[in-house]
């Protein structure tokens, strides 16, 4: 098609002016949709002729104003047809009103279902906000805990060096002269298998004590352990879940003399 | 439901702040008579209202919807036979009339301030006839005896013009 030629043929000036027949009608509104240029110029003849149009305004009658908003206030008067089609105007409205619920339910549905799911994605993001602040919070607890520790000329930083059995893994621990309280950073030691968890065991004249088990997660960089007044080396051995009451020594992963 | 309600009429009187005199505007240049016209204005104002659901801005502008619903309740009222008995003499059937008698008596109705005024009558009787008389291009064709290719030609100057002149 000669977009060009349609356009100045006048059939676009005609629509506007509401001089088609329907079936030309809706020809021009379906070029008009399909054609980005015939709804352009279409909508430079409709927004000039409205200019033309709004310049035959007349001030209506300041009552017509009142008797409008009355009119849409209050319940819609009857058509003006007669009397005897009051009954089927009821009915109509009462339809008309059941439509409004169905519908005005069904919106509010809607619009019900929409609120709940925005509000439980808004509770799901809060609480993994709430969760990775935690986090946050716990790591810079822990961060600040070790620096206290470092800091601390009260305590003394043992390192424990790797075995036979792992000679890269290291752990370090920090011991408190005056209170004897011992906390373990095990960051530099393998992950534990499943069913194993590693314990700390404190040499006591010869002897093997129990010094607690270290949680799984051996990222967190301080891990409180049981304290002890006195002590010549340090062990971590890998036990059972739970730990053992005697060292596995062949699970000896690292050990250090206390200096 | 109060407050809804109350938004509600707020909405409506702005609309009718808005466009009341456009409307009423085309409905007395259609019908001629205050009367009528007014109830136009007032029915189409109820009729937007109650039918704001179908309007569809992906179609056009809301003013454009809006005079298309008032333009068709008067032309309605126009062509209603109660009113073309009081106010107009001849319907379609008896109007084919000579063009020159035709635009004679038709052009006294068009007031000194409408810029149609200052179209050349030919073309000034065209719009008239098609938008303010809801005549088609082929009723006019048909009745006027004008070639179809004619009136489209003249619509489409007449519409030039008036642009240029709210330019």
């Amino acid at each position: 098609m000669n977009l060009k030629e349609y356009i100045e043929s006048g059939k676009l000036e005609a629509y506007v002016l509401g001089g088609l027949s329907d079936s030309e009608t809706r020809e021009v509104e379906r070029f008009a949709k399909e054609f980005p240029e015939i709804a352009h110029e279409l909508n430079k003849i409709q927004s000039g002729f409205e200019k033309y149009i709004i310049s035959l305004s007349e001030k209506p009658a300041a009552r017509l104003r009142e008797e409008l908003l009355d009119a849409v206030n209050a319940p819609r008067p009857a058509s003006k047809s007669g009397k005897h089609l009051g009954m089927y105007v009821a009915m109509a409205a009462s339809i008309a009103l059941l439509l409004v619920f169905s519908g005005l339910s069904w919106y509010f549905y809607q619009q019900w279902n929409e609120t709940q799911s925005v509000l439980a994605h808004v509770q799901q993001e809060k609480e993994i906000l709430n969760k990775e602040a935690s986090e946050k919070n716990n790591t810079i607890d822990q961060l600040l805990q070790y620096k206290r520790l470092v800091s601390d000329t009260n305590v003394i930083k043992i390192s424990l060096a790797g075995t036979v059995l792992q000679p890269q893994a290291k752990a370090v621990v920090f011991y408190n002269k005056h209170t004897h309280e011992i906390y373990l950073d095990p960051t530099g030691l393998p992950s534990a298998p499943p069913h194993q968890q590693y314990q700390l065991w404190a040499i006591i004249d010869g002897k093997p004590v129990d010094m607690g088990v270290v949680s799984k997660d051996l990222k967190v960089p301080v891990h409180p352990m049981k304290s002890a007044p006195q002590f010549q080396a340090l062990a971590i051995t890998l036990e059972i879940l739970g730990g053992s009451s005697f060292p596995t020594l062949e699970a000896m992963y690292v050990l250090g003399q206390r200096g | 439901m109060r407050l809804l309600k109350s938004k509600d009429t707020q909405a409506f009187a702005y609309l009718y702040d808005q466009y009341g005199a456009a409307i009423y505007g085309i409905a007395l240049r259609i019908l001629k008579e205050e009367g009528p016209a007014e109830e136009v204005l007032q029915d189409a104002f109820l009729r937007c209202w109650d039918r704001f659901d179908e309007y569809n801005p992906n179609k056009g502008r809301l003013f454009t919807w809006m005079l298309n619903i008032t333009r068709n309740l008067a032309i309605d009222v126009l062509r209603s036979k109660s009113f073309s008995k009081q106010a107009h003499t001849e319907g379609i059937e008896d109007a084919e009339i000579h063009w020159k008698e035709e635009s004679q008596t038709r052009t006294e109705y068009i007031g000194v301030k409408d810029a149609l005024q200052q179209l050349p009558e030919e073309q000034r009787l065209l719009v008239d006839l098609m938008y303010f008389q809801g005549y088609s291009q082929s009723e006019i064709s048909e009745q006027f005896q004008i070639p179809l290719g004619t009136v489209k030609t003249r619509v489409r100057a007449a519409m030039l013009k008036l642009k240029e002149i709210f330019a």
